[in-house]
């Protein structure tokens, strides 16, 4: 069991090291101009200078708060509706038409007009963050607890549960797991939506730093917020399906279950 | 009169806009403390009577009186076991059969209940188990043991067994029995099986096209053995009012 995941690990690990070393190799031979793709050095080189200087780390800082301000915020809002449309199907009637309209708008596309009532401060960047959050969660929410098993339901209506506790007992960890994969992919969009908005326009933050290293022609800054938002975003992802083990730990009996038919 | 008394009752259902007669005009007695099984070939409404019993679903007519379960006061507690185990995936087979407690106040006497049966149906060692890891007939002696746990004066049993292999069935069908020798409860059982039926019923209520057709005391004692001459005798009379009854 423990060699198989070492196995796994380290064959994802086969790509991004043929990456470097074709990067390190490339730049060494000065296979391409070091200004398009700047040398592993000068990035190794930014990111001590930034770290040292703590601007990554405040940029860093500054955009991890606004994703977790939004997912909070869009959580908030998205369980609860989702909890209330799942329930009912008068009230999915109401509100379906309208939220597959919002569903295909991209977050981003609304940008112009969020700065236009907003201005540059916080508020568009967080609102960003709870459009590109709001519908994986509610929707998932949504489906967890509409696709419930009645079944299910019967068996706390045979032992005289109330409503509540049929909700509480019943309906929500039914529809938990359902929950965490919308609110993981959630944080997944949220990550993207928001780098996006800070590119658009912000004054901190890991999108900013890259737009900003961009205008002062400063690529190995560039390459070093990629670099940041991507390795981020994984950590995020990695944590939140820990996370997520710890909480539906009866799902990785039913896989076991599953595998073994 | 102790026991459950049900008079005409009568449940129709609006298929394709046609009325459709589930149960019509039943009427019978479920004596108190004793194993009734109901017994009928597939859609004959079996299940639409169990699940008037246990209130599962809306009579059209007729009377289902609880009676007051002699010495006990107000209502009378039904479990029941559905045909497949229902468990809740999320729950450990312990928590899974504490299922029914829902008050501070009863958690000691639900948890002295479950130790009891988890013993008595031999799952100790899987009480920590999840459904999933469970085979099938582990899993309906834990639903079994949920409802046990409710501690129902009426126990309502829809086709238990009916997904179990024959060896595992048997060995639950001798466990039924077991317990409602120690137990005293009221059991109303359904089955398609005929020999089933005459295995563990002391009333046998035979059912056909939403109609009782025949009601025979049974008073073999427990364990019966499918193979005696009197064992024969009865099933052979169940088969003969289901086949005098098709047209
Ligand atoms: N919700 C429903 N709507 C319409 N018809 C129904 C409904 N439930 C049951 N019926 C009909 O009522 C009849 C009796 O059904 P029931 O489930 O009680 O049969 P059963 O004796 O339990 O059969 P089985 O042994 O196959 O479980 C069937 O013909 C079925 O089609
Ligand atoms: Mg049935």
């Amino acid at each position: 069991m423990l060699k198989m995941t070492t196995t796994k690990v380290l064959r994802g690990l086969y790509l991004p090291a043929v990456i470097i070393l074709v990067w390190i190799a490339g730049s060494w031979l000065a296979a391409w101009n070091s200004y398009i793709i700047p040398p592993p050095g000068e990035v190794l080189a930014a990111l001590t200078k930034l770290l040292a200087d703590g601007v990554l780390a405040k940029h860093v800082l500054v955009s991890l708060y606004r994703v977790f301000a939004g997912f909070l915020a869009a959580f908030l809002l998205a369980f609860p509706l989702g909890v209330a449309v799942g329930m009912s199907s008068r009230c999915n009637d109401y509100l379906q038409p309208t939220l597959e309209f919002i569903r295909h708008v991209p977050p981003l596309a609304a940008m112009p007009m969020l700065i236009l009532w907003f201005g540059i401060g916080e508020w568009p960047k967080l609102l960003i963050v709870i459009l590109a959050t709001f519908f994986p969660i509610f929707l998932n929410t949504l489906h967890g607890v509409a696709s419930c098993d009645v079944k299910l339901v019967e068996v706390g209506k045979s032992f005289g549960l109330s409503k509540g506790e049929t909700f509480r007992r019943i309906v929500f960890p039914a529809a938990l797991p359902s929950v965490l994969v919308g609110m993981r992919l959630g944080l997944g969009y949220s990550w993207r939506a928001l780098v996006g908005a800070e590119l658009i326009a912000a004054s901190s933050g890991i999108g900013y730093m890259i737009l900003d290293a961009e205008q002062l022609a400063r690529p190995d800054v560039v390459v070093l917020g990629i670099l940041t938002i991507g390795v981020l975003g994984s950590l995020i992802d990695g944590l939140f399906l820990r996370l997520t083990k710890l909480a539906i730990p009866w799902k990785e009996s039913e896989e076991a279950d599953y595998g073994r038919g | 009169m102790a026991g459950v008394e049900i008079t005409n009752l009568t449940k129709q259902y609006l298929v394709a806009g046609e009325e459709f007669y589930a149960l019509k005009d039943v009427s019978t007695v479920i004596p108190d403390g004793s194993f009734t099984v109901i017994v009928g070939r597939s859609g004959c409404g079996k299940t639409t009577l169990l699940r008037l019993l246990g209130n599962l679903e809306e009579k059209s007519a007729g009377r289902i009186r609880l009676g007051d379960g002699g010495s006990k006061a107000g209502g009378r507690r039904i479990g029941m076991v559905f045909q497949e185990h229902r468990l809740m995936p999320w729950l450990s087979v312990k928590e899974n059969m504490a299922f029914s407690c829902t008050r501070q106040e009863q958690r000691d006497r639900t948890e002295r209940l479950v130790a009891k049966y988890l013993r008595v149906l031999g799952l100790e060692k899987f009480q920590d188990a999840y459904p999933a890891q469970l085979s099938g007939g582990m899993a309906q002696r834990v639903a079994l043991g949920r409802t046990l746990c409710y501690d129902p004066d009426i126990i309502l049993m829809d086709e238990p067994f009916g997904a179990l292999d024959y060896f595992t069935r048997q060995r639950l069908q001798r466990e039924i029995v077991d317990l409602f020798l120690a137990q005293k409860k009221t059991i109303v059982f359904v089955t398609h099986d005929v020999t089933e039926a005459v295995y563990l019923g002391q009333k046998i209520i035979v059912m056909d096209a939403g109609e009782v057709v025949r009601e025979l005391p049974v008073d073999l004692p427990y364990l019966r053995d499918p193979a005696s001459p009197e064992f024969l005798a009865v099933q052979r009379e169940i088969l003969s009012s289901l086949r005098g009854d098709q047209t």
